[in-house]
């Protein structure tokens, strides 16, 4: 009874966090793509780690690598104020100008002043501004919090579901109630014992006799039927009382 | 024909609109022609209104049925010496009342008799729609059955010989396609040649003895308001109307106790009966069908293809929510271009009218009329555009499959797929939304739709929420804020229905029958119809209510010696000021949250009132607003806007469809409850964070 229960519990709560993860996923894989064309202003990408420059000579003061940039005239910046990062990079012998609120970067050698690699940084970019970072910071912690913790237990439900699975019925017993029908078979409606929906549901054209044919039926919420050429949807509750003959219409 | 006829006459000749339509029977008699009163009854789904439009043309009156809140349609046409009253009733699948407006429909078919009954059935599900008249046939009323929809018809592989289906059942069939006016006429052409002298010869069900034998049952000096072989049938299938009315005759003292025993015994012991009734009718729609209908073989069905997407569990809950949204915005900025131009030249002319007419007279039309019939204006087109798309929608066929999608979640929380349309034009305008929940079949569901409907956020609301959060806090935030505090209003309506549905006694419903329409081409004349109906019944209901409103708002920001600093609205504004200090609201927003009692919609209005600014002007209503409050007092402001009571016009439905204050005024008292709460809690949250 328990490992029932427990079965349940592991399914559902599989299906919703994996609803979670897929909705959350989709909206990733859709930023991916619609991000960087809303916000690159049209400069090649800088991915990846910095060049490293030739060494030898002295590199240039900040101010001569900072004059020979402005001198190249690159793209994406107009005037040397809007630089909001200026840093020497010794590992790899090249300075790296950047805009970190529009996600610009420019790698200029020390030796010579002169442009490597510049670029939009879409890495970061869809690191601060991705999974709705670009609505509100905020919205991007309440998503990723949970996101780990969820993971884990997607994985242990599932887990739990592929060790244990629901044992199929065998033999299952055609009761002869409408939601006992399989999709798109066609059977006869045999009648309901209630006198008050029997009116009902004949004014709709459910007769003793009249041919059925299951359009729609999932494991919740209402079914779609064919009958004498027009379309019903039947609730659940409505559906269970319904007689069905057993022999095909 | 029944001795109480007499009296039901008598008492409904008191209210208006009885009085109305004796006066319009006396015009036939008074112009020497021969009134017809005939009654347009069909299936829903079979293009009943777009008959009921092209036979009457603009000739309509639309009202109310006595004492419901369901529209009464009615068209005048004069042909030779005949004047044909035509009345567009609901629809109904039978004369067994399952909703109010099947009852409307079956009470006018069987207790008004009217002169002849025009059928309306759809060719393309024929054997369905022949059950109305199956049990039409049992009446002694002449019937013409309009064959409508002959085009859809074909389009299914459906060919119906309209001949040989009026010779088998022996009555007048009028092949026609209503929504390409073809055929009308000779439905004209059929009823001017009905006498009305002698009984229409018919081929009708034949019914089981046992109605005949109950119908002995029921035969005394005191007779029910129905025929009596009728009432005895309905007895049998067990109508609960029927079944009341016979309980009332007994406790009138009409009957007597011993024959209302011998009924029930009559009944316990033909339980099988029932089943009998409906196998004659189902042997009589066979029979009919059995030469006149011919399936052209593999023809499959275009609906069934949109079905596939439109019904989808994933695709067609996405193109839902999707969809409606997106037409409810249509329709609000196609308003906001026609008639919300009107309203922003009328609030531009305030000062050139002030100009020219210096006091109060200046000041009560700049200030006071021309807002007002501005607003009014404005509200008119944004109705008529945003009805506009919903019956598109509607007639297309694409609302029921709405409902269809969201009946799961919908019973979750109490109520039913049929409540996704009220529910969702709550989220326009709450009034007619209300209104509309009469689409909701049990008493239950419609119920916990109209307790769940004051909670969301209609169009005026979110208009307010919008302008307050925008003039407050950066755009990003602002959305989020009006995103968030509508999942809250959706949780609170949620949480509501919930507790509603847990509350109120859970009888076994009948649960969902709802027919999935066709697709088809919608006619436009039927939409503008509607729309039409509509807009007329929003001019004689809500817009004098908003115009006076507005009006009184003028009034007492005016006197009593022509400026607002000293006007009655300041001093009542200044007496509330203490409760508004507890959610930071000054005396202006007091008022102005006051105001939205009148309409939603004039909350804005009132504040550019109070702060002395062009209410068109919405840069300088914003900017009032940044000067005048504090953040926190703004959210609150919000909060309290969305949760707060609702419009009068609201109210009034509300109290209209509850059926008393009793049960109106404790759900108004729990949203100002809830409303100010929310606010206080919000206010003083707000100000530790930000």
């Amino acid at each position: 009874m328990f490992r029932t229960k427990l079965l349940k519990w592991c399914r559902k709560l599989h299906k919703w966090i994996g609803v979670y993860i897929g909705i959350l996923t989709m909206i990733w894989l859709i930023e991916m793509v619609v991000l960087p064309l809303m916000f690159n202003p049209g400069l090649p990408v800088v991915d990846g780690p910095p060049l490293t420059a030739q060494y030898g000579n002295a590199p240039l003061s900040l101010q001569q690598a900072m004059q020979s940039f402005m001198d190249q005239q690159p793209e994406g910046i107009a005037s040397a104020a809007e630089l909001d990062e200026m840093a020497y990079l010794p590992g790899n012998g090249v300075y790296r100008f950047a805009i970190k609120e529009r996600f610009l970067e420019w790698y200029v050698e020390a030796k010579t002043g002169k442009i490597l690699k510049y670029g939009f940084d879409s890495n970061r970019f869809l690191m601060e501004k991705g999974m709705l970072g670009w609505v509100h910071p905020f919205v991007t912690r309440l998503v990723k919090t949970p996101f780990e913790f969820l993971f884990i237990f997607l994985a242990i439900t599932g887990l739990y579901i592929v060790f244990y699975p629901r044992k199929k019925k065998k033999n299952r017993l055609r009761t002869g109630c409408l939601l006992d029908m399989a999709l798109g078979e066609k059977l006869s409606f045999m009648g309901v014992s209630e006198v008050t929906l029997m009116g009902r549901l004949a004014a709709v054209g459910l007769l003793p006799g009249v041919p059925i044919q299951m359009l729609r039926i999932r494991n919740r919420g209402p079914v779609v039927i064919l009958v004498r050429h027009t379309c019903l949807a039947l609730g659940r509750d409505i559906g269970a009382r319904v007689m069905m003959s057993r022999e095909a219409a | 024909m029944y001795p109480d006829e007499n009296k039901l006459e008598t008492e409904c000749g008191r209210c208006q609109s009885c009085a109305r339509e004796n006066a319009e029977k006396n015009i036939g008699a008074v112009t020497g022609k021969e009134e017809i009163a005939v009654a347009v009854a069909g299936q829903p789904n079979t293009g009943k209104s777009t008959i009921f439009n092209r036979l009457t043309g603009l000739n309509q009156k639309v009202g109310n049925w006595p004492g419901k809140t369901v529209d009464r349609k009615e068209g005048r046409v004069v042909r030779g010496d005949r004047v044909y009253r035509l009345v567009d009733l609901p629809g109904t699948y039978g004369l067994t009342a399952n909703s109010v407006e099947e009852e409307i429909a079956r009470d006018y078919i069987v207790s008004d008799d009217p002169d002849v009954v025009v059928a309306v059935v759809n060719a393309a599900s024929v054997e369905r729609s022949l059950y109305l008249v199956a049990e039409l046939a049992e009446l002694n009323t002449p019937i013409v059955i309009a064959l409508n929809m002959m085009d859809v018809a074909k389009h299914e592989g459906r060919m119906i010989n309209a001949r040989q289906l009026s010779a088998a059942i022996d009555l007048p069939v009028v092949p026609m396609t209503a929504s390409m006016n073809r055929g009308v006429d000779q439905v004209f052409k059929t009823l001017d040649a009905i006498d009305l002298q002698h009984p229409q010869k018919r081929n009708s069900v034949e019914l089981p003895s046992e109605v005949r034998r109950l119908a002995a049952l029921l035969d005394s000096p005191y007779s029910l308001p129905y025929p009596k072989e009728w009432a005895a049938s309905k007895l049998i299938e067990g109508d609960y109307k029927v079944i009341q009315a016979v309980k009332n005759a007994l406790k009138d003292g009409k009957w007597k106790d011993e024959k209302f025993k011998a009924i029930e015994t009559f009944l316990s012991e033909h339980k099988e009966a029932a089943k009998a009734i409906v196998g004659r009718r189902q042997q009589w729609i066979d029979e009919a069908c059995k030469k006149a209908v011919e399936d052209v073989k593999n023809c499959r069905s275009p609906s069934e293809k949109w079905d596939r997407v439109f019904l989808h569990p994933l695709w067609g809950r996405l193109i839902a929510f999707l969809a409606i949204p997106i037409a409810a915005l249509l329709g609000i900025l196609l308003g906001m271009f026609t008639g919300g131009q009107v309203l922003f030249a009328a609030m531009e002319g305030g000062p050139k009218i002030k100009a020219a007419w210096p006091g109060m007279i200046g000041s009560m039309v700049a200030d006071g009329l021309a807002p007002a019939l501005g607003w009014i204006t404005a509200l008119v087109c944004i109705i008529g555009f945003i009805y506009a798309i919903f019956y598109f929608l509607e007639d297309i066929g694409y609302l029921a499959r709405i409902s269809f999608l969201t009946d799961t979640f919908l019973r979750r929380i109490g109520a039913g797929g049929k409540s996704a349309i009220p529910l969702m034009l709550g989220l326009m305008c709450n009034t007619v939304a209300i209104a509309g929940t009469r689409v909701v079949e049990t008493r239950r569901q419609r119920l916990v739709t109209i307790v769940m409907l004051p909670f969301l956020p209609c169009a005026g609301q979110t208009m307010v929420a919008a302008i307050f959060t925008l003039a407050i806090f950066p755009v990003k935030t602002a959305i989020i804020i009006l995103i968030g505090l509508t999942i809250i209003n959706f949780l609170a309506a949620s949480l509501a229905g919930k507790f509603l549905s847990l509350t109120v006694p859970h009888p076994r419903t009948d649960g969902m029958i709802m027919e999935l329409p066709l697709f088809h081409r919608p006619n436009f004349r039927t939409i503008f119809g509607g729309v039409r109906m509509r807009i007329e019944l929003f001019l004689r209901r809500a817009a004098g209510v908003i115009f006076f409103g507005l009006l009184i708002i003028w009034a007492v920001s005016y006197f009593p010696k022509g400026e607002i600093q000293t006007s009655y609205l300041y001093q009542f504004g200044r007496f509330l000021e203490p409760a508004g200090s507890m959610i930071g609201l000054d005396w202006r927003f007091m008022v102005a949250l006051l105001s939205s009692f009148f309409a939603k919609e004039i909350t804005v209005g009132t504040l550019a009132v109070l702060f002395s600014v062009s209410a068109s002007d919405q840069q300088a209503i914003m900017q009032a607003i940044q000067n005048a409050i504090s953040p926190a007092g703004a959210l609150a402001f919000v909060v309290a806007s969305h949760f707060y009571i609702p419009c009068l016009g609201s109210m009034a439905v509300l109290k209209s469809e509850l059926g008393s204050w009793k049960k109106t005024l404790p759900l108004l008292a729990g949203m100002f409850i809830l409303a100010f709460a929310l606010a206080f809690i919000t206010y003083h949250a707000a100000k530790v964070i930000i």
